[in-house]
C-alpha cells in the first residue's frame, strides 16, 4: 500500500475530504477507503495526513463530528459537512474545475502554451 | 486556564485516542480479511498508520492545544523532579527566599520611607515650601507670615497655598488633668489641599481662619477616642485649649496626622502673635498643591518671581531669600542620596547576589548530574527547545515558590522594623511590603531563576546525546561547569566577607553605645515633662519657689522612691554652652562647646549612679556665692587630663543654638555666666543621640530656672501607677502646671539607639545570611565534585590512596575559591568600612581585629562545608564504584 500510485497535489486533500463527506456522516477510515476506491486506487491518502486534515477542517467549522455506533459495534467518530463546509466545497470545487479546465486546455492545445 | 478548559482538553485527548484506535482496528480487520494472521495483520496495520505519537502530535498541533498541554506536562515533570531532589529544592528555595526576602524587606522600607510618598490624589503635586537664605551659608528656613500672605495673594499656578506651624497644645476640660499634645496651627485650605475629610463634624472654613473668629479646634481620632471615649456629642462642645475655650468642630479619621503625627489642629489665625510676626521671622511651613494643568516647574518659577519682587520691595529682610520646594513629606524624610541608609539596599543586593550565585551553583551541579537524563531525552526526540523549556520551567517553579516564602519573610521583617520605628515616622507613611515591591520581587525572582537556570539549560541542551550516553553522564562539559561554580563561590565568599566586615564594624559600634549605656539602668525609671504656667513665672523667685515646692512634693510622696528635676534626660540631646576654663585663655570663637544640664540635688541618686569624686549638689548650690558644677569623667579626660578637677573653675557662656533645635529652652539671664567651681566628677552618662562619650557639665537647677523641666522618677516597689501618682502630685503643687510626656526612661534610650541598632541588626542579619548561603554554596559545589568524581576516587583508592588523601584532595579543591574570595573580600570590607565611617561610633573604619576574626570564621565555616562531602568521598567503596557502570 505504501507504493503510492499518485501523490495528492498540494492542498487537494481538503477538497477530497469535503467531497467524500458531503453525502452523509462518515468516519475517518471510510473516508480514506472511499477516496481510494472512487479514484480506482489511483489516489492514495497518506494515513498520517488524514487525521490532522480532519481535525483542521473540524476546527475551521467546515466539518462537524459526532460519536455514534458503527458497523464494528463500537462507537466511531463520524464527520459530516456543516453549512459552512458545504459552501466551501462549492467554492473549492469551482476553483478546482477552473484550474483543471485551464490546465487541460493548455496540455491539449496543439500549439501548447505558445498561442 | 480555567478548569473547564483543562477538562475539555482531556476529553479531546481521549477522543483522539479512540478515533485512532478505531482506525487501527479497521485496518487490522481488513488485513485479516485479506488473509493475514491476526498478529501479522496488526503489524501491517501499524505500518500503514505509521507512528501513533507523531500522528497525535500533528492532530494536537492542528488544535493549537499542544503548547499549553506541553507546558502543563513540563510543570508536572518539574514538580516531580523537584520532589525527587527534595534537598536540592529545599536548599535552592531557601537560598533564593532568604536573598529575596532581605531585598524585598529593605526595598519596601526604603520605598515606604523615601519614595511611596504621601498617598492620595495626585500626591506628587503636593509640595512643601520653605525658603533658603542665599546669604548666611544658604541656611534652609521657613516662611514668614507676611511673605506667605503676599505669596498667597499673588502667586499663580497653585490650587492653593496653606501655611502651618507645629505647636504643642494643652487641653483641659472639666475633671481631667491638663494634657499636652502635639498639634498644629493650619490654614483653612490645608484640608482641601490634602483631600482630607473629617470622620465626623467638619473641617475649617475661611471664616474660622480669621482674626477674631470664635475659637475652634479639630481633634484626631486617637485623641477623641482616648480622652473623650469617642463621644459623638463632643462636636459643638467647648474644651479648653491653651487656656482658651474652643469649640470642637470635627474629628479627623485615624491615620491623619498632618504634618507629622499631630493630634489636634487649630486655625492658623489662632496662632498667638501671628499678626505681629515680622518678615524675617520665618517659622511657618507652607503646603502647596500645584494646579493640575500647570507644571511644577512653571508654578515654582512663578512663585520665585513673586519672592524676587518681595526681595526688591523689602531688601532689608528679604534680600537673598529664595523659594525652596520639595515634594510634601520629603522635608521630613530627606532624600535617600545623602543618607547612610543608602548602604542598606546596596547590601541587600549583595545578599541577593550571593543567593543567586548559590542557586546558580546548585542548578549547575544538578544539571551536571542530569546529563545522562537529558541525553536520553534528546535521543528519543526531544528538541533542544523542549529541553531548555523544561529546565526553565523548573527554575521558574523554584522562583515562584521562593518568592512566596520571600514575601512572607519580608512582611515579617518589615513589620518588626516598622514596629521599632512606631511614633518616629510621619502619619502618611505606610511601612509595609507594597504592591510595587511584591511585583518587583516576583519579577526579580523569575529573572534570576531563568538567567541562572538558563546557563545550565543551554549547556545541557548542547549535549551531544551519543557522547553523553557513552560517557555515562561524565561529559566533558563537567570541568567547565566546575570552573563556573568555583567562580560563583569565590564571588560569594568575597561578598560575604564584605558584609560580615560591615556587620562587624556596626556591631562593635552598637556595642560601644550599649556599653556606654550601662552606666545608667533605665528600668523602673519614669520620665515626664513639667511646664510652669507662663503667668506665674515672672520672676526668678517665683520659678525657684515652684521648683522647690515640686522637689519637696516629690520627696514627700509615699509612692515615689526617688525623683529628680533635670533639664535634659539621659540618652538625649542637651543644649551646648561655650566653655571657658580658668587659667586656660582661648579666643572666644575657638572655645569648645559642652552640653550643659541643670539638675536637682537627687539626680545621680535617682539614676543610681555614684560620683567618681567629690560631691553632688546640695540645696544651697546654685545660690549666689555657691556657684558650683559637676563635670563628667569624659570632661576631665578631655579638658583636664591628669589634673585634679575638683576645685577648678569653669565658665559657661550664652547658650549656643541647641543642636537639632529641640532642647528645652533654658533662660539665661547673663550672657556670660559666673565662674563655677567644680565640686564633683560623675561617670560619663551618654547624652546625645548615639554619639560617643562627650564631656558634660551639670549645674544646679537653681542657677538655671527654666520654664519647664523634665522629671525622672523611680516609684516604690508597691506603686502600681507612678504616672497617676505624678498627675495628682503635680496638680497639688500647681493646678495650672502642665504635665506631659509620661513615659519610661527606657523609651528615650531605645529611641536614641534606633539608628545604630537598625544598622547593626540589618548588617548582622545580612552577614549571617550571607555566611550561611556561602557555606551552603561551597558545600553544594564540593558535594557535586565528590559525586562527579566518585569513580575517580574509586580508582585512586583501588590503587592505594588512603582516605585521608582523598579528604585532602577535595578539601584542596573546595578551598581553592576561598583564597580568591578572601583577598577580594578583605579589600571590599575595607572599602565598605570607609563608607560606613559616618555612622560608626567609637569604632575605627578599618578594624584589623574584626577582619582577622572574620577571616578565621569564614575559613572555619568553609572547611566544615568542604569536609562533610570530602569525608563522604573517602568512605567510597572502590569495588562498588567501579562496578557502578
Amino acid at each position: 500500500m505504501r507504493a503510492s500510485k499518485a501523490d495528492l497535489p498540494q492542498g487537494t486533500l481538503d477538497l477530497l475530504i469535503l467531497r467524500v463527506v458531503a453525502p452523509g456522516p462518515v468516519h475517518g477510515y471510510a473516508i480514506a477507503q472511499r477516496i481510494r476506491q472512487v479514484s480506482r486506487d489511483v489516489l492514495q491518502v497518506q494515513q498520517g495526513s488524514l487525521y490532522p486534515a480532519l481535525h483542521r477542517l473540524e476546527r475551521r467549522g467546515w466539518l462537524m463530528a459526532e460519536w455514534r455506533s458503527s458497523d464494528t459495534g463500537r462507537d466511531a467518530k463520524f464527520y459530516r459537512l456543516t453549512v459552512k463546509g458545504r459552501a466551501q466545497l462549492k467554492v473549492e470545487t469551482a476553483s478546482w474545475d477552473q484550474l483543471a479546465t485551464a490546465i487541460t486546455a493548455i496540455l491539449h492545445h496543439p500549439d501548447g502554451a505558445a498561442s | 486556564m480555567t478548569r473547564l478548559r483543562w477538562r475539555r482538553a482531556r476529553d479531546r485527548e481521549r477522543e483522539l485516542d479512540a478515533e485512532l484506535q478505531d482506525h487501527l482496528e479497521r485496518l487490522v480487520r481488513e488485513h485479516v480479511r485479506a488473509g493475514l494472521s491476526p498478529a501479522a495483520a496488526r503489524r501491517a496495520a501499524h505500518l500503514d498508520l505509521g507512528a501513533i505519537e507523531p500522528l497525535k502530535e500533528a492532530c494536537r498541533d492542528v488544535r493549537g492545544t499542544r503548547w499549553a498541554r506541553d507546558v502543563w506536562r513540563d510543570v508536572r515533570i518539574a514538580v516531580r523532579g523537584l520532589m525527587r531532589d527534595r534537598w536540592f529544592a529545599a536548599v535552592a528555595i531557601a537560598s533564593l527566599a532568604l536573598g529575596l526576602g532581605v531585598a524585598a524587606m529593605v526595598f519596601s522600607i526604603i520605598d515606604a520611607y523615601y519614595f511611596r510618598g504621601v498617598p492620595g490624589r495626585h500626591a506628587e503635586q503636593l509640595l512643601f515650601i520653605g525658603t533658603r537664605d542665599a546669604q548666611g551659608r544658604g541656611r534652609d528656613t521657613g516662611v514668614s507670615w507676611p511673605d506667605y500672605d503676599d505669596w498667597r495673594r499673588t502667586a499663580r499656578g497653585f490650587d492653593g497655598l496653606a501655611a502651618f506651624s507645629n505647636a504643642a497644645m494643652t487641653i483641659g476640660d472639666r475633671g481631667l488633668a491638663l494634657d499636652r499634645r502635639p498639634g498644629a496651627y493650619v490654614a483653612a485650605d490645608t484640608f482641601r489641599l490634602l483631600d482630607a475629610m473629617p470622620l465626623i463634624g467638619r473641617v475649617f472654613t475661611p471664616d474660622d481662619d480669621r482674626p477674631g473668629a470664635p475659637p475652634v479646634v479639630i481633634l484626631s481620632q486617637p485623641l477623641w477616642t482616648s480622652r473623650y471615649l469617642a463621644d459623638p456629642h463632643l462636636i459643638g462642645r467647648a474644651i479648653q485649649v491653651d487656656g482658651v475655650s474652643a469649640t470642637v468642630i470635627g474629628v479627623m479619621p485615624n491615620g491623619f496626622g498632618f504634618p507629622f503625627l499631630q493630634e489636634m489642629w487649630r486655625p492658623l489665625a489662632a496662632m498667638p502673635s501671628l499678626a505681629m510676626e515680622s518678615r524675617d521671622t520665618r517659622s511657618l511651613g507652607v503646603l502647596a498643591r500645584v494646579r493640575a494643568d500647570v507644571s511644577r516647574a512653571d508654578a515654582l518659577a512663578n512663585l520665585a518671581r513673586v519672592a524676587g519682587q518681595l526681595a526688591t520691595r523689602f531688601p532689608e529682610t528679604n534680600a537673598g531669600i529664595g523659594v525652596r520646594a520639595v515634594r510634601f513629606g520629603q522635608q521630613q524624610t530627606g532624600t535617600l542620596g545623602d543618607s547612610p541608609v543608602l548602604l542598606l539596599p546596596v547590601m541587600a543586593v549583595l545578599v541577593l547576589l550571593i543567593a543567586c550565585a548559590n542557586v546558580a551553583s546548585l542548578l549547575l551541579g544538578r544539571s551536571a548530574g542530569r546529563m545522562r537524563e537529558m541525553a536520553i531525552r534528546a535521543s528519543i526526540g526531544a528538541t533542544r527547545w523542549r529541553l531548555v523549556r523544561q529546565l526553565s520551567i523548573e527554575s521558574l517553579l523554584l522562583a515562584l515558590v521562593a518568592s512566596g516564602v520571600a514575601l512572607a519573610l519580608a512582611a515579617v521583617g518589615v513589620h518588626v522594623v516598622a514596629d521599632a520605628f512606631r511614633g518616629n515616622v510621619p502619619y502618611w507613611m505606610d511601612v509595609t511590603v507594597g504592591r510595587r515591591g511584591m511585583a518587583a520581587l516576583v519579577l526579580i525572582a523569575c529573572a534570576a531563576a531563568v538567567v541562572f537556570g538558563l546557563a545550565p539549560a543551554l549547556s545541557l541542551s548542547k549535549t551531544d546525546a551519543s557522547r553523553a550516553l557513552a560517557e555515562g553522564g561524565r561529559s566533558s562539559t563537567a570541568p567547565q561547569i566546575a570552573r563556573w561554580t568555583h567562580r560563583f563561590v569565590s564571588v560569594q565568599l568575597a561578598l560575604t566577607i564584605v558584609l560580615l566586615g560591615g556587620a562587624g564594624l556596626l556591631a562593635r559600634s552598637f556595642l560601644a553605645v550599649y556599653e556606654a549605656d550601662r552606666v545608667v539602668d533605665p528600668s523602673g525609671l519614669l520620665t515626664a515633662s513639667v511646664e510652669m504656667p507662663a503667668s506665674r513665672t515672672a520672676t526668678r523667685d517665683e520659678r525657684a519657689a515652684f521648683y522647690d515646692r515640686l522637689g519637696q512634693a516629690l520627696a514627700a510622696d509615699p509612692s515615689i522612691a526617688a525623683a529628680t528635676l533635670t533639664s535634659a534626660l539621659p540618652f538625649l540631646d542637651a543644649p551646648d554652652r561655650r566653655l571657658s576654663i580658668l587659667g586656660r585663655p582661648l579666643p572666644s570663637d575657638t572655645r569648645p562647646t559642652v552640653p550643659t544640664i541643670a539638675i536637682g540635688p537627687t539626680y545621680f541618686e535617682t539614676l543610681r549612679v555614684s560620683l567618681l569624686r567629690g560631691r553632688t549638689f546640695a540645696s544651697a548650690d546654685g545660690q549666689p556665692g555657691m556657684e558650683t558644677a559637676v563635670v563628667n569623667q569624659r570632661f576631665v579626660e578631655v579638658y583636664l587630663p591628669g589634673e585634679d578637677a575638683i576645685g577648678r573653675q569653669i565658665r559657661l557662656d550664652a547658650e549656643v543654638r541647641a543642636r537639632r533645635g529641640q532642647a528645652a529652652p533654658i533662660e539665661n539671664d547673663q550672657a556670660a555666666g559666673p565662674w563655677l567651681t567644680i565640686v564633683g566628677v560623675a561617670p560619663t552618662i551618654r547624652q546625645a543621640m548615639a554619639a560617643g562619650p562627650r564631656p558634660v557639665v551639670y549645674v544646679p537647677y537653681r542657677s538655671e530656672l527654666a520654664l519647664s523641666t523634665r522629671l525622672v522618677v523611680r516609684g516604690r516597689a508597691n506603686t502600681r501607677d507612678v504616672g497617676m501618682a505624678l498627675r495628682t502630685l503635680v496638680a497639688r503643687v500647681d493646678p495650672s502646671a502642665i504635665l506631659s510626656d509620661i513615659k519610661p526612661l527606657a523609651d528615650a534610650q531605645r529611641n536614641s539607639r534606633l539608628q545604630p541598632q537598625l544598622f547593626a541588626s540589618m548588617f548582622g542579619l545580612f552577614g549571617v545570611i550571607a555566611l550561611a548561603l556561602s557555606a551552603i554554596g561551597l558545600y553544594a559545589v564540593t558535594a557535586y565534585a565528590v559525586t562527579r568524581r566518585t569513580r575517580e576516587v574509586g580508582v585512586r583508592m583501588a590503587l592505594g590512596a588512603r582516605p585521608a588523601q582523598v579528604v585532602i584532595l577535595f578539601l584542596r579543591q573546595g578551598l581553592g575559591p576561598l583564597g580568591t574570595g578572601l583577598a577580594f573580600g578583605l579589600i571590599g570590607a575595607i572599602g565598605l568600612g570607609r563608607l560606613l565611617e559616618s555612622v560608626l561610633i567609637r569604632t575605627s573604619a578599618v578594624d584589623p581585629v574584626t577582619l582577622v576574626l572574620l577571616a578565621v570564621l569564614l575559613v572555619g565555616v568553609c572547611l566544615t562545608a568542604c569536609f562533610i562531602p570530602a569525608l563522604r568521598a573517602s568512605a567510597v567503596d572502590p569495588a562498588a564504584t567501579l562496578r557502578h557502570d
